[in-house]
C-alpha cells in the first residue's frame, strides 16, 4: 500500500507544539526559580503581580456624545472589573502563591507532554490508535483537574484575599471567575476521544475484509 | 465461528502453496493467512472471484456453513 502523504497542517502542528514546548521549559525553568525564592527566601518588599481579579463598584456619571445622531446620553459608570497586585508580599502569602504557581507548572507540563506525544504519534500516521484515544482522554481528565484547581485558586482568593482587602475610595464587591470553557474543551476533547475510538474499531475491521 | 474457510483444503488438492496462490490472485501473503486461519470479517466479491478462477472451484468450495453449538 501506497504510504499516505503527512498533511502540511500536522506538520506544521507538529513543528509549532515542539517549538512551543521548549519555549514553555524556558519559563517553567524560570517560573521554578521564581517558585524556589518565594520557597526559600523571605522577600519582604517583593511586589508580586498576581493578578488577583476583582469587581469594583464606582458611580461615576458621564457623557456619550452620538456624532452620527448629534445627541448627548448620559451614562453612568456602576461597576468595574479591575486586578489587584501586591505593593509588598507577606513571605507567607508568597508560599501560598509558590505552592500555585509550581502546580500550575507542572499540570501544564504534563498536558504539554500529552499533548507532544500524540502529535507525535498522528505525525508518525497513527490516527485511529489505541494509544491516542487514551491521550486524548489523559488530556480531558488533566483539563478538568485544571479546572478544579482554577476554581479551587479564585475561591480561595476570593475569601482569604479579597473579601479582607480595604480601600479608601472604592469598595470591591465581588468577582470568582472559574474558567468554564476549560470544562467545555475537556469535554470536547472527551467527546473526540469516544469518535477515536470508533474509527479505531472501523480501521481493525477494514483490516480484516479480504 | 460459524462460516469456516476450506483454503488450505483446496489449496492441498490443488497442490499448490499459500505463496503461490498470492503471486497467482494477486493479494498479499498477509491478506490470505488472515483468510486462511479464519481472521477475516468479510470476503469481496472480487477476492472470492479471483481465488475461485486461480483454484477453478465454486465458492462453495471454499466456505462453509456450519451451526455452532
Amino acid at each position: 500500500m501506497e504510504a499516505l502523504k503527512k498533511p502540511t497542517s500536522i506538520k506544521i502542528i507538529y513543528w509549532l507544539t515542539n517549538i512551543t514546548f521548549w519555549i514553555y521549559i524556558v519559563f517553567a525553568i524560570l517560573g521554578l526559580i521564581l517558585v524556589g525564592a518565594l520557597l526559600f527566601f523571605d522577600l519582604d518588599d517583593l511586589q508580586l503581580h498576581v493578578g488577583i481579579p476583582v469587581m469594583v463598584d464606582v458611580i461615576e456619571k458621564g457623557t456619550l456624545d452620538l456624532n452620527m445622531l448629534s445627541s448627548l446620553a448620559e451614562v453612568q459608570f456602576v461597576e468595574m472589573t479591575g486586578k489587584v497586585h501586591f505593593v509588598n508580599t507577606p513571605p507567607e502569602v508568597g508560599r501560598v502563591y509558590a505552592i500555585f504557581i509550581f502546580s500550575v507548572i507542572l499540570l501544564f507540563l504534563y498536558i504539554f507532554l500529552i499533548f507532544k506525544r500524540f502529535i507525535g504519534n498522528v505525525y508518525d500516521g497513527l490516527y485511529f490508535d489505541m494509544k491516542n484515544i487514551l491521550l486524548l482522554k489523559r488530556i480531558s481528565y488533566t483539563l478538568v483537574i485544571i479546572w478544579l484547581f482554577t476554581a479551587f485558586y479564585a475561591y480561595f482568593q476570593y475569601f482569604f484575599l479579597v473579601i479582607n482587602m480595604n480601600f479608601e475610595t472604592i469598595n470591591i464587591t465581588s468577582d470568582i471567575t472559574t474558567y468554564p470553557i476549560i470544562l467545555l474543551v475537556a469535554l470536547f476533547i472527551w467527546v473526540l476521544s469516544h469518535i477515536f475510538a470508533v474509527g479505531c474499531k472501523l480501521e481493525e475491521e477494514n483490516k480484516l475484509i479480504v | 465461528m460459524a462460516i469456516i474457510v476450506n483454503l488450505d483444503v483446496m489449496l492441498a488438492r490443488r497442490k499448490m502453496s499459500l505463496t503461490e496462490l498470492s503471486n497467482k490472485v494477486g493479494i498479499t501473503m498477509a491478506n490470505l493467512s488472515i483468510l486462511k486461519k479464519g481472521k477475516a470479517k468479510a470476503i469481496r466479491f472480487s477476492t472470492l472471484e479471483s481465488i475461485c478462477e486461480t483454484l477453478e472451484c465454486q465458492p462453495a468450495d471454499i466456505l462453509e456453513y456450519t451451526v455452532n453449538s
